[in-house]
């Protein structure tokens, strides 16, 4: 009995060593890993019988009492019986992939085994469907767990060879001989399969984990990449956002090349073959069509799909994710591969992540910026309103001038007409030259000043290299407005404004001083903080708002009561963000 | 000791640990610990509940019976099978919904006083005690005759494991050591009538013909009034078998174990129907062992025929089968007893400690200490008593145990549930008339009381082995006496409508909560 339980654990070793190499073969992994449907039920049933067969190959043979020495078990006598070791690789079988891949396996083991034929048969051609079924709906019932624990998997592997020995008892009662085979071979028998079983699941269990740990740090790293692509992604232009996606991509992913399209063209190109596959060119391959009518991820698994016209190219496969924003694919990233096989499981999971959490991200910038927009939009309306005081007034002025000095009525006029002209574009655009905004103040100025004429005057200050800048529509005038009306008040002779506008190398600062009552305490703190509704001072309120949400927090308005009397207010524009980050 | 046998039992052994230290990582509250916290489903219950009634005594006990009297052994069976009836029909859904951990919880529903919950704790104790000891000492001796190890050591070790798989797994270990007992014990027991039956060529009347030749009773074999004499004694132990389990704690505390009364009418179906599968095939085995192996040969081996399932193994399978069996039965012990254990634990540290004597303010963490420890003692005092009372006629303690249960708990939750006169007085008169009424019974009848080597030396003053057609009325006279006498308690009668509706349905109306 000693030597029988050792021979049969030599055999199961044998049987170990094969699943443990078989288990290190990517294609494998990937077996155990996938959801089982139809094909993958009949490709497990394959494999599994297959190594049932393998295991009654490697059994052994025994006639009454003495051990048969063979290598291989091929054909069995009239009065020898098969110690196969097939139920292992049954029960396993179940225990991995349910019942009905336990019976199926099983069904393979035992035509096998009944074409050996020898004693017990029927026992041993039942006993492999059986066991396989029943091991499956067991590990159902016990456990919920994916891969059932080495020592439930040794509990369970102790009935199957009693089942064996209990069958063969009763198939084959009537000879007594089976009595002596059962007391012969029942313990070894018990003892090896339940062993090898056991470690079995520990391999396999091991297999698994290893892979869902790969799984987990594939998606670590999309996530990563992700939050890296941010910036790009923020960025203003299409180029920009594609060179920088790029780059990134192609240094974390270890990819034989990358490209990224918009709809109709290559952006950005990176790595191999970079040669002829060019920037500029136009998206046009088949898959890449495919992938934005369907708005999902296409591979190419061969050199004809990736539709290269240079025949020595050396990529091979490709990987192509539209990224969907707004139910619309805005952009097409490619992953480029030199050989079909270095796209993994883990690559497609990866790719596929990286294309949702992007769309995701490009959806909520995208929102971002309506968002923004729609802002600076009501702002501008609001801003857009002319002041009916100021109107009235004006026209009042040029009724009471019409006929003491009908040429500067006319002037004054012009004057207003030009005024009321630029705030209804206002509302339509949401950058302007700067010099158009220097009219506009003046515009205001000239007719301000001969309304309270003598009272107040309004001096500009600014240097001659205004070229070619843009700033936010309207955002000067309402600063000299509120030094007029609030600040100079009460101020009936001398009142002086002051708006200096100057570009040095790094930023353009604007400043509008007065030398009025300046801002009660009280109002300073608070007044670019919320629109204060009392005496219409809603206007720095609103020029604040719009400054921040173009430009940033760094254009916000300076507010500052001089010394001896007046007040300063006053915002910078740092170029850096003139040049690039206006995207309103 | 045979090596096969050997490793079989350490087999059985590791797998009911793995079990329980599974089940202790969850057992880390009261209701984990009491009940599994409901998380069984119905079948499992019933599997459970199979594991914890198809004792040794069943398993090994009627498969001799049958082989050595025939039909009467089996009519013996029966009565086990029709007890679920009135478990079904009358018991199990209001125990359910009036109860929460254990049997004191279910009469408090009604008459919340401490005095009650005190006489029911007391009864559960007694009746898991005197239930457990016979098992063990059958264990006992059953593994010695198996294993060739000494008695003492045996039921040391039956104890200890006992102990532990309540202690640390609380109710999830023991339901699932019964469970996996049912399965092991069915199947094996399945196989088992299939290799009698293949070697009469699958052909009845073969069975039949050779089980006429093999008992010594010919065709009486096949006919009653072979084991009971006196169709009163039948009766009797009839009547206290069908009653007594709808009083057996440990079976009643499993209904807690699900989560719905679906849920429990499923698990009670599913126990019936695998307990009535089972003892179809013990009809078979014992067929099969009086066929096969010989009136003569079964009696000179044990004259009880208790060794009748293993001789059949031995016979058709050889060494590697009587292992198997032996550890099957095994493992049918170690089940039952958990079971046992737990059914105490809870009484004396649900009812006793937490609502006794900490007037039910202990903490959850002090309740399940107490569990802990009430278990362990428990499990000592039980292998304490079995390893001191090795002689004892084993069959006389399990019918003592029935006897019991169906004299005292089964008539005060009976009248609980469906009488509205019934008061907290009727309770206390009930339990200790039925208690009372039983021990003195079974003292003066002819099990204790007899010229032949019985403990009292004398002739029997009381004439029936089995009292139950005496005890029974009596417990429920005491009962009802005690509550048409003592009026005074008036609130509960007016309560149970409500109690009543609770009861039936589990939809509280607003009554007092126990």
């Amino acid at each position: 009995m000693k030597d029988l339980t050792i021979l049969l654990i030599e055999r199961l070793c044998l049987l170990l060593i094969i699943a443990f190499v078989v288990t290190r073969i990517p294609g494998f992994r990937s077996l155990v890993y996938k959801e089982l449907n139809m094909k993958m039920i009949l490709l497990h049933v394959l494999v599994f019988g297959l190594f049932g067969i393998i295991g009654t190959t490697a059994g052994v043979i025994i006639d009454t009492g003495h051990i048969e020495w063979r290598q291989f078990v091929l054909s069995a006598g009239e009065d020898q019986y098969v110690v196969s070791l097939s139920l292992v690789a049954i029960v396993i079988a179940g225990l991995l992939a349910g019942p009905y891949v336990g019976l199926g396996a099983g069904i393979i083991a035992g035509l096998h085994l009944f074409f050996l034929g020898g004693i017990g048969v029927m026992a041993n051609v039942i006993v492999n469907p059986l066991t396989g079924f029943l091991a499956g709906w067991t590990a159902r019932f016990f456990s919920n767990e994916r891969v059932i624990s080495p020592f439930k998997a040794l509990f369970i592997g102790v009935f199957p060879p009693i089942l064996q020995m209990q069958l063969l008892l009763i198939f084959d009662a009537q000879q007594n001989k089976v009595v002596d085979i059962v007391d012969t071979i029942g313990l070894p028998l018990v003892l090896s399969n339940s062993l090898a079983i056991a470690i079995f699941t520990a391999i396999i269990a091991i297999v698994l984990r290893e892979q869902e740990n790969e799984a987990a740090a594939a998606t670590k790293r999309a996530l990563a990449i992700v939050e890296d692509a941010l910036p790009f992604i923020r960025k203003d232009t299409d180029k920009a956002i594609a060179e920088g996606l790029a780059d990134l991509l192609y240094e974390r992913l270890g990819l034989a090349a990358v490209s990224v399209a918009n709809k109709t063209e290559i952006l950005a190109y990176r790595g191999l073959a970079s040669d002829h596959h060019l920037v500029h060119d136009s998206v046009g391959t088949a898959i890449s069509l495919k992938a934005l009518e369907t708005k999902k991820m296409q591979i190419a698994y061969s050199k004809e799909d990736i539709q290269c016209a240079e025949p020595d190219c050396p990529l091979e496969a490709g990987i192509v994710i539209p990224i969907v924003e707004a139910d619309e694919v805005t952009w097409l990233v490619k992953f480029y591969f030199k050989k079909a096989q270095h796209i993994r499981p883990e690559e497609l999971t990866l790719a596929e992540g990286l294309g949702q959490l992007m769309s995701h991200q490009l959806s909520i910038v995208a929102a971002e910026k309506l968002t923004a927009h729609m802002r600076d939009a009501e702002l501008r309306n609001l801003q857009a309103q002319i002041n009916p005081h100021f109107l009235f007034n004006t026209l009042h002025l040029i009724a009471s001038m019409f006929r003491e000095n009908p040429e500067k009525a006319r002037h004054i006029t012009v004057q207003l007409a030009q005024f009321m002209r630029f705030n209804l574009r206002l509302v339509s655009k949401s950058l302007v030259d700067i010099h158009k905004e220097i009219e506009h103040v003046q515009t205001y100025a000239t007719i301000i000043q001969e309304r309270f004429a003598g009272r107040m005057e309004i001096i500009f200050e600014m240097s001659s290299n205004l070229q070619n800048l843009k700033i936010p529509p309207s955002t000067i005038q309402p600063l000299v407005e509120n030094s007029v009306q609030h600040g100079l008040k009460d101020v009936f002779q001398k009142g002086k404004v002051v708006v200096q506008i100057y570009y040095s190398t790094n930023q353009l600062s604007i400043k509008v001083q007065d030398n009025g009552c300046g801002f009660k305490e009280d109002i300073l703190k608070q007044v670019t903080k919320e629109s204060i509704t009392s005496d219409g001072g809603t206007g720095l309120y609103n020029v604040n708002k719009r400054l921040i949400s173009l430009l940033g927090k760094e254009a916000e308005l300076q507010i500052n009561n001089l010394p001896d009397c007046g007040s300063e207010v006053a915002f910078n524009i740092p170029i850096h963000i003139m040049k690039s980050e206006v995207t309103v | 000791m045979n090596l096969t046998y050997f490793l079989f039992f350490i087999c059985i052994i590791v797998c009911t640990l793995i079990i329980t230290y599974w089940a202790a990582k969850r057992s880390n509250t009261t209701s984990h610990f009491y009940t599994a916290a409901g998380s069984l489903t119905g079948i499992q219950n019933g599997m459970a509940i199979s594991g914890d009634f198809i004792s040794a005594a069943s398993f090994l006990g009627i498969i001799g019976a049958i082989a050595l009297h025939g039909y009467d052994g089996f009519l013996y069976s029966i009565g086990f099978l029709v007890s679920y009836l009135i478990v079904l029909f009358l018991i199990a859904e209001p125990v359910y919904h009036l109860g929460k951990y254990s049997l004191g919880d279910v009469l408090c529903a009604r008459f919340p006083s401490n005095k009650v919950r005190g006489v029911i704790a007391f009864g559960t104790f007694i009746i898991s005690l005197l239930y457990m000891v016979p098992q063990l000492v059958a264990a006992g001796l059953l593994i010695r005759l198996l294993l060739d190890i000494d008695y003492s050591v045996s039921v040391m070790v039956i104890g200890g494991l006992m102990t532990v798989y309540v202690v640390f797994g609380g109710m999830i270990a023991t339901s699932w050591v019964q469970i996996v007992k049912t399965i092991v014990l069915l199947s094996g027991t399945f196989l088992l009538s299939l290799m009698v039956f293949s070697r009469y060529g699958w052909k009845i009347s073969a069975l039949i013909e050779s089980v006429r030749q093999g008992t010594i009773l010919g065709d009486q074999f096949f006919l009653p009034g072979q084991l009971y004499e006196s169709p009163l004694e039948l009766f009797s132990l009839q009547l206290a078998l069908i009653l007594g389990t709808a009083g057996l704690p440990h079976i009643l505390i499993r209904f807690f174990t699900v989560k719905n009364t679906v849920e429990v009418r499923r698990s009670l179906i599913s126990a019936a129907g695998i307990i009535g599968i089972f003892y179809i095939m013990t009809l078979l085995l014992g067929f099969g062992t009086i066929a096969l192996i010989g009136y003569d040969v079964l009696i000179s081996a044990d004259a009880t025929g208790n060794l009748a399932a293993p001789m059949l193994a031995r016979e058709v399978g050889g060494d590697f089968l009587l292992a198997f069996i032996s550890a099957i039965a095994f493992t049918t012990i170690v089940a039952v007893v958990a079971g046992l254990a737990i059914s105490a634990t809870t009484a004396f540290s649900h009812d006793v400690y937490h609502h006794i004597i900490k007037k039910g303010n202990s903490s959850e963490k002090h309740q399940l200490l107490a569990a802990r420890w009430s278990a362990f003692g428990i499990g000592i005092i039980a292998t304490l008593f079995a390893l001191k009372l090795e002689n004892i006629n084993v069959t006389f303690l399990v019918s003592l145990t029935f006897l019991v249960a169906s004299a005292s708990i089964f008539p005060v939750l009976f009248l609980t549930i469906y009488w509205k006169k019934f008061n907290q007085m009727g309770v206390l008169t009930g339990m200790v008339s039925g208690l009372g009424i039983s021990l003195l019974l079974a003292l003066l009848g002819p099990h204790i009381m007899n010229t032949d080597g019985g403990w009292i030396n004398s002739a029997p003053l009381f004439p029936l082995y089995n009292p139950g057609v005496i005890a029974i009325p009596v417990g429920f006279l005491g009962a009802i006496l005690g509550s048409l006498l003592y009026k005074k308690d008036q609130k509960s009668v007016s309560l149970y409508e409500q109690f009543q509706i609770r009861a039936q349905t589990g939809i509280d109306t607003g009554g007092e909560k126990s």
